[in-house]
């Protein structure tokens, strides 16, 4: 008897996106084995196709209901909507990314087909509904992004940010079993729907372990998440790891995780709540608080947005925290803020590395000093860079007060006004290290450093330093740009570039200013079933 | 009084388990803790044995006691086998991490045995009458498919990026 049902599942709609994904990430890499000389940055150009191709798939999937797959292993609901779209936007902005990589430090090509597996990891992440399919995407996720923090073998910070990052994941993903085991074990089902069912009862018949359960499981997304106390590898990561691939962790990885920690904490112990969730309080004030503070000192770029974005997973994680004070029917009010919070993170967060890779290419540093002076080189850069900076912080204006606002307007509703407390008293501190980057932005260039500067550049890459030079047209190199920008012209920035950083600016700011564009859509979505 | 022989079995592999791990931590020299990790992995499949997996067990012993700890074993022999640690020494982060296992063992222990878990009899039969490899086939060709092929999926990733990090590439400019 052949078992046909297997055939007769609905496998495009539920897991489309990630089969397009897939399939692109498989034929990049035939490609790649293929075509091995010359410049293959075509290869990122198509992956980006594929995923803008998966993107239009999850689109179609918008809002139609849900629909299990194999005893519900995968879903189609409004969780993996919403999430399938944003990690495939940030998946095509981190390729936009790498696209602008050449000469000198250019990534291997190997890159973007793993970028496209850690997607297709994330996607798992954002749909599944059952631990063991959670797990294996989490892990795909994670063992591509090693792979990726150390794909630069010649710097030694790069592989020493890999091998730390694999350690501290390792970690956290064991910390993750254990507490899976500990539910599995009490509910004999691994399915999350079935163990939404039994929530309650757990609580009540066996609250020592329930309690471990969901802490362990916590604090096991809590390393993928870098909250604190676990954070400790973020900033040595970020800074080790090629800028793309920073901004890869701190938005695609982190929105994926956030999608996951949902499923876990909010499907399982939906009933039960109380108690547990106030723990996920806890975590988020002591992840505002030391994220932000940390982060007053950092003159290195990288390692600042690093601690920032610690910081901005303790303003995401509040809204997890309220889960447990509030009803029912104020929960997808909460859902709206993690996504509407998600989506600006996003967009300001891979505008902040676009901007520093480019700045970090012209001046071959990532210490804050770097940006003195881009008000005058490109004013175009340095407004962008403005609008991301102040969204991080929280300016009114941008997405990312908008998000900030939400989420406090939460605290206030469901009487956890401490935690509102916390955001609004953390935020002002982060005002004084985004506003530091400003003040540098905006300053003028001391005159007799800069040609100095510019002349030590140029000789460090074997150029000729001629103060009449024309824009930088071709390979000829990262020195003439630098000479350029250096001497009161322009930055190199390719086109890709200006598309990516214009790409975010409006997503920033129409967030910001018409918030509707992504609340209406959200607001349609039916989040129970 | 009849002794309980399981009982008694299980009481002299978990001493011997346990011993593996200690003296795993306690050894300076890398090839050694090879060997008793190995011992600890055979421990654990004997447990897994007398709960009845046989399946888990016999997949223990094929992957974790042969195939990691003699991947192990090759990977001290072609890099630095002469490898050793510095002594232990008794520092503030040392006790402080110490302090932190023991306490997280005792919140575990106390939450472990302080729970009447669930469960039914020794007659009760999960699998449907079949045997366990024949529910674990099922289970994993039918509801976790998917997974199933995500973990290929991993595996190529893990390969090429093995790969990748271990070739020796001549920087192309």
């Amino acid at each position: 008897m052949a078992n046909l049902d297997m055939l007769h599942q609905p496998y495009w709609s539920t897991m489309g996106p990630m089969i397009v994904v897939a399939v692109a990430g498989f034929v990049v890499m035939i490609l790649e084995f293929v075509f091995r000389r010359g410049d293959r940055r075509w290869l990122a150009a198509l992956s980006a196709l594929g995923v803008l191709v998966a993107l239009v798939v999850a689109f179609a999937n918008w809002g139609t209901g849900h629909q299990g797959l194999l005893q519900n292993t995968v879903m189609l609901d409004s969780f993996s909507s919403v999430f399938s779209v944003l990690i495939l936007i940030s998946a095509f902005l981190v390729l936009l990314l790498t696209l602008d990589y050449r000469g000198r430090e250019r990534l291997p090509a190997e890159h973007t087909y793993l970028i496209l597996f850690g997607v297709v990891g994330a996607l798992a992440m954002a749909t599944a509904t059952d631990l063991v399919t959670l797990y294996v995407g989490l892990e795909l996720l994670s063992v591509a992004s090693y792979v990726l923090v150390a794909v630069r073998k010649r710097s030694i910070r790069s592989v020493e940010g890999g091998i730390k990052y694999l350690l501290m994941g390792a970690i956290g993903s064991a910390v993750l079993l254990y507490g899976m085991s500990f539910i599995y074990g009490l509910a004999g089902t691994t399915n999350v729907l079935q163990l939404s069912t039994q929530g309650a009862v757990m609580l009540s018949g066996y609250p020592a372990i329930t309690v471990i359960g969901f802490l362990f499981m916590l604090i096991g997304m809590g390393f993928k998440l870098s909250l604190v106390p676990f954070h400790m590898w973020t900033p040595d990561v970020y800074d080790g790891a090629p800028t793309a691939i920073s901004s890869f962790l701190a938005t695609l990885s982190k929105v994926a995780a956030f999608g996951m920690l949902l499923r876990l904490l909010v499907f399982i112990f939906n009933q039960s709540t109380g108690p547990l969730f106030y723990w996920a309080g806890i975590i988020a004030a002591i992840t505002m608080i030391v994220g932000n503070f940390a982060a007053l000192p950092q003159r290195n770029m990288k390692r600042l947005l690093g601690f920032s974005s610690v910081a901005q997973a303790g303003y995401t994680l509040v809204p997890f925290a309220l889960f447990g004070s509030s009803q029912m029917n104020q929960w997808p009010g909460l859902f709206d803020s993690i996504s509407f919070y998600l989506f600006a993170y996003t967009f300001m967060t891979i505008g902040a590395f676009a901007i520093l890779h480019i700045v970090e290419r012209a001046k071959q540093s990532v210490e804050s000093d770097a940006l003195v002076g881009l008000y005058r080189q490109s004013p175009w850069l340095a407004v962008a860079l403005s609008v991301f900076v102040l969204s991080l912080a929280g300016m009114p204006l941008t997405a990312g007060f908008l998000g900030k606002f939400y989420i406090f307007a939460d605290t206030v509703h469901m009487h956890a006004l401490w935690l509102g407390i916390v955001l609004f008293a953390t935020s002002v501190v982060s005002f004084y290290y985004y506003i530091g980057w400003l003040r540098k932005v905006f300053q003028p260039l001391p005159t007799g450093a800069a040609e100095w500067a510019v002349a030590e550049v140029a000789a460090a890459a074997g150029a000729p330093v001629g103060p009449g030079q024309g824009p930088a047209r071709s390979e000829a190199g990262v020195a003439g740009s630098a000479a350029d920008g250096g001497s009161g012209g322009s930055l190199a920035v390719s086109p890709v570039m200006h598309v990516l950083i214009a790409l975010c600016v409006i997503g920033t700011l129409a967030l910001g200013i018409v918030p509707a564009i992504l609340l209406h859509p959200l607001g349609t979505l039916q989040w129970f079933y | 009084m009849s002794i309980s022989w399981p009982l008694v079995i299980f009481y002299v592999i978990a001493l011997l388990t346990l011993c593996c791990a200690v003296l795993m931590l306690s050894f300076r020299k890398v090839i050694y803790m090879a060997l008793t990790i190995g011992g600890v992995f055979v421990g654990c499949a004997a447990v897994y044995f007398l709960l009845g997996a046989d399946f888990v067990g016999v997949a223990q012993i094929l992957i974790y006691a042969g195939a990691i700890t003699i991947l192990i074993m090759f990977a001290i022999m072609l890099t630095n086998h002469e490898a050793a640690e510095p002594p232990l020494s008794w520092n503030l982060k040392n006790v402080a991490s110490a302090v932190g296992c023991v306490l997280l063992a005792v919140v575990l222990l106390l939450a472990v045995r302080s729970t009447n878990w669930p469960g039914g009899g020794a007659t009760t039969d999960i699998n449907g009458g079949n045997t366990n490899p024949i529910v674990i086939g099922l289970m994993l060709f039918k509801q976790y498919t998917i997974p199933f092929e995500l973990v290929s999926v991993l595996l190529i990733v893990a390969l090429v990026g093995a790969v990748i990090l271990a070739q020796d590439r001549k920087e192309d400019e």
